[in-house]
């Protein structure tokens, strides 16, 4: 009798603990069966520039022609064509990163596309500044992406200024023929 | 004299232009003992004290942020927290007089804006960082306890008008939290939760309009349908990237708004069912027709089905005054 009276505000009270438990659901089951096998490397830093890109399986570092030298934040460097930027490649199945030079990232063969080959993606967090709960996703952080599993990396670069960070995806890496 | 027979006595006296509203307003008021003058000046007073409430939230937000720097870590408590809570148990003071209770309730809503900011600096001078949405869950989780706790212990109806405030925040806190990862590459529960926190809002509403709690009743109608029906427009998206399914559901949602309103008894659900009509007829025209028809003809269809809408307004308005 009571429950029947007061049927509206249980189903008020109900609907944001459902909402919560459905949240944790599709959070938390997609990292039970998902298990990605592919290592890939990224970048940090470095001028506006440089540009990491994977041509006929190899990686190419060169410097974008069309950004003006004052519009760098290191252009004294940047004259000795110097590439600034931190290479690393993440270990996914031990979830961490390892900082590899220029050359050694060159001796890699990388796959062409943005997807892995087994369905994932690496993509950059994304601020929502709502009034209720602060950011909700961290902006300087990485997040793999696929077959319902969505995930921050552990990445723990440390730089005096945060924006300096600037994380890029740059290619999955083809374990065939790697020398990693 | 019965009620209904008083009631369709002054039905005849108002078609016949008899009777004013301001007569019959005058009338019940005296009906209660309460002249028209006094009345008035009840109104004016209570006016003042949320018009005061207001000043000194601001004064003391601006005392603080001004010296905030030169204050020790007990001074900047105190002056906010310390403040807070003073002013709760003020107002708790107040409360046990009936004849104070606008003034009590002026000094709830202070503390009730005072206390968070004092939370916040404690939690600041703790070193805690407020980007993380587990700061918010744990400050917001203390408020709303805190909050809950008075209407359990209180009775009072203006501590679930707070717990509700404290209580969605930390709803969206909480979700920020355990949803980091995925709300970093996908925006699906971020639009849905924004409706069902509306859709909560609605059924509260309906909760109190039974309970004949009639300013919660007013508060969770007025600000529920406006935003459930905001979010669901806003799920519908625009072309080229607009989602057929909202787009479609959107106008029965919005008649049944208004059906809703005379079910209800709810100028809010009229109001805010006709706007978001003339609103969709607009985002429709300009989506879909504007290219097609051309604007003057657009136009000219949006104008002719706003008249429809207007003369349907005023009656389901009146239906809702019967």
């Amino acid at each position: 009798m009571e429950l029947k009276k007061n049927f509206s505000l249980v189903i008020a009270l109900i609907i944001p603990i459902l909402m919560i438990l459905f949240l944790v659901a599709i959070v938390y089951i997609p990292r039970i069966y998902n298990h990605p096998q592919y290592n890939f490397l990224f970048v940090s830093g470095g001028n506006y520039n440089e540009e990491y890109i994977i041509q006929n399986g190899k990686l190419v570092a060169r410097f974008n022609p069309s950004v003006p030298i004052d519009k760098l934040s290191y252009p004294e460097e940047n004259i000795n064509n110097q590439f600034l930027a931190r290479l690393f490649v993440y270990d996914i199945k031990q979830n961490k990163a390892a900082e590899v030079t220029l050359e050694q990232a060159k001796a890699f063969n990388f796959y062409s596309d943005f997807e892995s080959p087994d369905g994932y993606k690496i993509i950059n967090g994304s601020s929502y500044n709502f009034i209720f709960g602060g950011a909700s996703s961290d902006p300087f952080a990485l997040y793999i992406s696929g077959n319902g599993l969505s995930k921050k990396l552990n990445i723990p670069i440390q730089t005096s200024n945060r924006y300096d960070v600037n994380l890029r995806f740059v290619g999955w890496i083809n374990p065939i023929d790697s020398s990693n | 004299m019965e009620k209904q027979q008083a009631l369709e006595y002054i039905k005849k006296l108002a078609s016949e232009k008899l009777i004013s509203r301001e007569e019959l307003e005058r009338a019940y008021e005296e009906g209660l003992g309460v002249s028209s003058e006094v009345a008035k000046k009840f109104k004016v007073a209570n006016l003042l004290f949320y018009i005061g409430g207001g000043i000194i939230i601001l004064a003391i937000s601006i005392l603080i942020a001004q010296n905030f720097d030169s204050f020790n870590d007990v001074t900047k408590i105190m002056s906010t927290f310390g403040i807070g809570i003073m002013v709760y148990f003020l107002a708790l003071f107040f409360s046990r007089d009936s004849k104070l209770n606008v003034l009590s309730a002026a000094l709830y809503f202070i503390s009730a804006a005072v206390i968070p900011i004092g939370l916040g600096v404690i939690f600041y001078i703790a070193g805690f960082d407020f980007e993380s949405s587990s700061t918010h869950v744990i400050i917001s989780a203390l408020l709303f306890i805190f909050y809950l706790s008075s209407f359990l212990v209180l009775k009072k109806d203006i501590f679930i008008f707070f717990s509700t405030i404290f209580g969605t925040w930390l709803f969206f806190s909480l979700t920020n939290m355990i949803g980091e990862d995925l709300f970093a590459t996908s925006e699906f529960f971020i639009k849905y939760r924004i409706l069902f926190v509306f859709l909560t809002y609605l059924l509260l509403g309906y909760n109190f309009a039974k309970q004949n709690k009639t300013g919660l009743r007013e508060f969770f109608y007025i600000v529920g349908i406006f935003g459930f029906l905001g979010s669901a427009m806003v799920l519908g998206g625009w072309q080229p990237s607009q989602n057929i399914f909202w787009e479609s559901i959107f106008p029965f949602l919005v008649f049944g708004t208004l059906i809703l309103s005379i079910y209800l008894k709810s100028r809010a659900f009229l109001v805010a069912g006709s706007l978001f009509l003339v609103g969709y007829i607009g985002k429709i025209t300009a989506e879909y027709f504007s290219e097609s028809l051309g604007w003057p003809l657009a136009l000219l269809i949006a104008g002719v089905l706003l008249i429809g809408l207007s003369y349907g307004f005023f009656y389901l308005k009146k239906t809702i005054n019967k």
